[in-house]
C-alpha cells in the first residue's frame, strides 16, 4: 500500500507546477475559452435597510427602496459619474418601501411604482417624487412583491401592475384606474390565506393573452389566466417559493424559474403543457442558503443570476434539449426540459443578496442589494460569447 | 472549499470509507467512476488524511477530464478585481462602461424631450373589463361551476314573457367560446402578430429600441432553434424600423426554413441597404445554390472572398460548388455529344438538363444545410 511513483505523475506533476507557477496573469492563459467573470465595481454603504434596487430604464441612474431605522420609508436615486454611485435624490416616505418596478410606464415618463409595508400602491415621479401620481390602498398588510408589463415596449397591450402581499391576495391595477384592481386572484372564504411572497407578469406577447405567476410560503405555485380569468396551472415545490421570473415577460411564455427557501431553484419549460403533468422542468441545488432572488438577462433569456442567502451570486445558463416535447403514451404533448449549468460564481458578502437587477440598456451591467446595508454595481463580462 | 466537504461528511461515511490507499495518483487515474472520485476528492479537500494540495489538483483535474460539470468541481469563488484581468482588459472593461454612460445619459436627455406620450397613451388597450375575483383554488373548467343553478331551474311563463332571445343567444355564444378548456390554449400556432403596434409618432431613438428588443427575441428563438417564431419577431423588428441586422437574421432563419425566396428577397434588402455585407453575400449564395443558381452563387462567393479572403464558409461552399460545377460540364460534354449524333430538340433537352441539375444540386446540397447552419448560429448580428 505504498504509493506508487510511476513516470507518468512525474510528468503529471510537472504540469501541475509549471501551471502553478505560471499562475499570475490566468485569465491571459485560457482568453479563448475564459468564462464570465464578476466584477464588484461599485459599493456603496447605506444607512437604511434596503429591499430593493432598479435600474431606471435608458439612463445610468439606479433607485433603492428602503427603511430608516426610525421606522419610515426611502426612495434613493444614484446616478453612475466616472466609476461612482453619486446620491443625486433622496426623498422620505411614511411607510418602509419593501419592493418597486418600472415595468408598467412609458419610456418617457419612467414612473416608479412601489409596494409598502401598510399594503399600499404608489407611482411616482421621479422627477417630483414628493407626492404620488397614482395611490391605491391595494392590500391589508404589507406588499412583498410587485411586477409591471406593458410599459416601456415591453409586452404587447394595457399597462398594468400586480402586486402580492401578505394577506394572501395577488391584484392587477391598471394606473389608468383608481382605487380598484382589475383582477384579484384570492383564495375563497373558509380557505387558509398564505403569505404571498412574489409576482411575475408573462406571456404577454399580443394584446389578449396574459399571465400572472405567485409564490407563495408553503411551496405553492399559481399560474393565473387573465385572458381567461382563470387557473391555469398550480404547482408545489415543497419549500417556501422566494422569487419566480419568467425569462421574458412579451413572448409566448417560454420558460419560468422559480426559487425556494432551502437554496434550490427549478426551471420550467412553459412552452408545452400536460393536461396531467404539467411544465416539464429541472431543478438544481444551487446554494447552501435561501435563493433570493432570480433575475434573467435581458438580452438573452437563457442566462440568468440567482442570488443567494449567504451573501453569493450564480450565474447559470439553460440549455435546451434537443426536442422540447415529445408524445407521451396517450398521444398527448408532454414537454422535455433542459439541464442548466453553472458559467460563474462570486461571493460579495457574508450577508444575504436580497435583491438583484439587469440594467435593460448595457449587457452585464447589474445592481444588487443585500441585508449587509450596502448597494453594488457589478459588471459581468463576457456574456455576449457565452 | 472545504466547506461542501464538512456538509456531507456522514452522507458518505456511514456507506463506505474511502480506503487510504486510494488516496493516491496511480489509483486516481486509473479510476473512472465519477462518483468515487468525487468521494475521493471530498475527503483530500476535508483533510482527514492529512493534506496533498498537488494530489487534490490532479484529483479534480482528472475529474475534470471524465465529467467538466461535476458539482464537486463547483468552488465559490470571490469577486473579481481589477487584479483578476490584464491591464489591456481592465481599461477596455472601464472604457466601455465609460462610453456607455456618456451616450445613455444623451438619450436619457433627449427621450425627456419628447413630447410624444400623449398621442402613444390614446392607442392603449382599454382597461382591463370588470373587476373579476379568480380564487387561487379554483378549477381550471370554472364554467362547469359556475351558476349551475341558472340553467336547471324551469321557467314560469311570465319569465318566458321577459325571454330575450337575441341576449340569451349572446349568452350561449359566450359560453360556446368559453368552453375551450384553458389549458390547451394554442400553445401550437401563438397569435402573434407579424407587425408590431407601435404609433408612428414615436422617436425615432425610440424605435431603434424597440426595434433592437424584437430583434434580440428573435436571436434568441433562433439559439433555440424555433425559426418560425424567429422569422415572426425578425418581421416585428423590420416593421418598427428596418435595419441590416434584422433582415440579415431574417434571411438566416428562412435559409433553416427552406424558405428560400424569402431569404432571397430580405438578402436583396441587406445589399441595397449595404451592397458589401459579407454575410447577406454568404447567404445569398447559400440560397442561389440550392435553387441551383450555382453560377450565381459562385459570384456572391467570390465577392466575399474578395473583401475577406479567409473565410472559411466561402471558401468551404465555393470549393464544394466548383466541384459540382466541373462535373457538370464534364456531363454537359457527353450529353452535347450524344445530342449531337440526335440532333434533334437540342434546346429542349439542354433546358431539361440545367432542370436536373437544378434538383439534383439541390438534392445533393441538402446534406450540408445541417453544418451550414450550424456554422451560422453564431453569426447572428448582435
Amino acid at each position: 500500500m505504498t504509493f506508487v511513483l510511476s513516470p507518468v505523475y512525474f510528468l503529471f506533476s510537472r504540469l501541475v507546477c509549471s501551471f502553478a507557477g505560471n499562475q499570475s496573469p490566468p485569465f491571459e492563459m485560457s482568453s479563448p475559452l475564459s468564462k464570465p467573470q464578476v466584477i464588484a465595481h461599485i459599493q456603496k454603504s447605506l444607512n437604511y435597510t434596503v429591499f430593493d434596487s432598479k435600474w431606471i430604464p435608458c439612463s445610468a441612474k439606479f433607485i433603492c427602496l428602503g427603511n430608516y431605522p426610525r421606522g419610515t420609508g426611502v426612495i434613493q436615486i444614484y446616478e453612475l459619474q466616472h466609476g461612482e454611485a453619486q446620491l443625486i435624490k433622496e426623498v422620505e416616505k411614511p411607510k418602509p418601501l419593501k419592493c418597486g418596478t418600472f415595468g408598467a410606464t412609458s419610456l418617457q415618463q419612467r414612473h416608479l411604482a412601489t409596494g409598502d409595508f401598510d399594503g399600499n400602491l404608489n407611482i411616482w415621479n421621479l422627477e417630483s417624487p414628493e407626492v404620488p401620481v397614482y395611490t391605491a390602498k391595494a392590500h391589508k398588510e404589507i406588499v412583498n412583491s410587485i411586477d409591471g408589463v406593458g410599459g416601456l415596449g415591453i409586452g404587447d397591450g394595457a399597462p398594468e401592475i400586480v402586486t402580492g402581499s401578505r394577506d394572501g391576495t395577488v391584484k392587477v391595477w391598471d394606473p389608468r384606474q383608481k382605487d380598484l384592481p382589475v383582477a384579484n386572484m384570492e383564495p375563497v372564504e373558509g380557505e387558509t390565506k398564505r403569505d404571498c411572497w412574489t409576482v411575475a407578469f408573462g406571456h404577454a406577447f399580443n394584446d389578449e393573452d396574459r399571465c400572472v405567476c405567485a409564490g407563495y410560503d408553503n411551496g405553492d405555485i399559481k399560474l393565473f389566466d387573465l385572458r381567461n380569468m382563470s387557473l391555469r396551472w398550480e404547482t408545489n415545490i415543497k419549500n417556501g417559493v422566494c422569487c419566480v421570473e419568467f425569462d421574458r415577460k412579451d413572448i409566448d411564455m417560454n420558460k419560468l424559474v422559480a426559487t425556494s427557501l432551502e437554496g434550490k431553484f427549478h426551471v420550467f419549460d412553459m412552452r408545452t403543457q400536460h393536461p396531467v403533468k404539467g411544465f416539464a422542468s429541472v431543478s438544481e441545488k444551487a446554494h447552501k442558503s435561501t435563493i433570493w432572488q432570480v433575475r434573467h438577462l435581458p438580452q438573452n433569456r437563457d442566462i440568468f443570476m440567482t442570488a443567494g442567502g449567504a451573501g453569493n451570486l450564480h450565474l447559470w445558463k439553460y440549455e435546451y434539449p434537443a426536442k422540447r416535447s415529445k408524445q407521451d403514451s396517450d398521444g398527448m404533448d408532454v414537454g422535455v426540459a433542459g439541464s442548466v449549468s453553472l458559467l460563474q460564481n462570486a461571493t460579495l458578502s457574508s450577508q444575504p443578496i436580497s435583491s438583484l437587477d439587469w440594467s435593460p440598456d448595457k449587457q452585464g451591467l447589474c445592481v444588487c442589494s443585500g441585508f449587509d446595508q450596502s448597494v453594488r454595481v457589478l459588471i459581468v463580462t463576457k456574456l455576449n460569447l457565452v | 472549499m472545504s466547506g461542501g466537504a464538512a456538509h456531507q461528511n456522514p452522507v458518505w461515511d456511514s456507506s463506505r470509507k474511502v480506503p487510504a490507499e486510494h488516496l493516491d495518483y496511480g489509483y486516481i487515474e486509473k479510476c473512472k467512476d465519477v462518483k468515487y472520485l468525487e468521494k475521493i476528492l471530498r475527503v483530500l479537500r476535508s483533510g482527514e488524511e492529512g493534506v496533498y494540495s498537488h494530489l487534490t489538483e490532479f484529483c479534480e483535474s482528472h475529474l475534470e477530464k471524465l465529467q467538466p460539470k461535476s458539482r464537486a468541481l463547483r468552488k465559490e469563488t470571490s469577486a473579481a478585481t481589477a487584479a483578476s484581468f490584464s491591464k489591456d482588459e481592465w481599461s477596455q472593461i472601464l472604457q466601455e462602461l465609460q462610453t456607455w454612460e456618456e451616450d445613455t445619459k444623451r438619450t436619457d436627455m433627449l427621450l425627456k424631450q419628447d413630447l410624444f406620450d400623449d398621442l402613444v397613451k390614446s392607442k392603449m388597450p382599454p382597461v382591463r373589463g370588470s373587476r373579476c375575483l379568480v380564487s387561487p383554488s379554483q378549477s381550471l373548467f370554472p364554467e362547469a361551476r359556475k351558476n349551475p343553478s341558472k340553467r336547471a331551474v324551469p321557467r314560469g311563463y311570465r319569465e318566458w314573457d321577459k325571454f330575450d332571445v337575441e341576449k340569451e343567444c349572446d349568452n350561449i355564444d359566450g359560453d360556446v367560446l368559453k368552453k375551450d378548456p384553458p389549458a390547451i390554449l394554442d400553445t401550437q400556432h401563438p397569435k402573434l402578430k407579424q407587425e408590431a403596434d407601435v404609433s408612428s409618432l414615436l422617436s425615432q431613438r425610440q424605435k431603434l429600441l424597440l426595434a433592437n428588443r424584437e430583434k434580440d427575441k428573435g436571436n434568441e428563438a433562433f439559439r433555440a432553434k424555433d425559426f418560425k417564431e424567429a422569422v415572426t419577431y425578425y418581421s416585428r423588428s423590420l416593421s418598427i424600423l428596418p435595419t441590416v441586422g434584422a433582415y440579415n437574421n431574417r434571411a438566416q432563419a428562412e435559409i433553416n426554413l427552406s424558405r428560400w425566396h424569402d431569404a432571397m428577397r430580405d438578402c436583396q434588402q441587406v445589399l441595397e441597404l449595404d451592397p458589401d455585407n459579407k454575410k447577406a453575400l454568404l447567404r445569398r449564395a447559400t440560397v442561389h445554390n440550392h435553387m441551383g443558381n450555382v453560377q450565381l452563387a459562385s459570384e456572391d462567393l467570390r465577392g466575399v472572398l474578395r473583401q475577406d479572403p479567409y473565410n472559411i464558409a466561402a471558401t468551404q461552399l465555393l470549393s464544394k460548388i466548383e466541384e459540382k460545377m466541373s462535373e457538370c460540364q464534364l456531363e454537359q460534354e457527353q450529353r452535347s455529344k450524344k445530342i449531337f449524333i440526335e440532333e434533334v430538340e437540342e434546346e429542349n433537352s439542354c433546358s431539361m438538363k440545367e432542370l436536373q441539375t437544378g434538383e439534383t444540386s439541390h438534392t445533393h446540397t441538402h446534406t450540408h444545410t445541417h453544418t451550414h447552419t450550424h456554422t451560422c448560429t453564431h453569426t447572428l448580428t448582435q
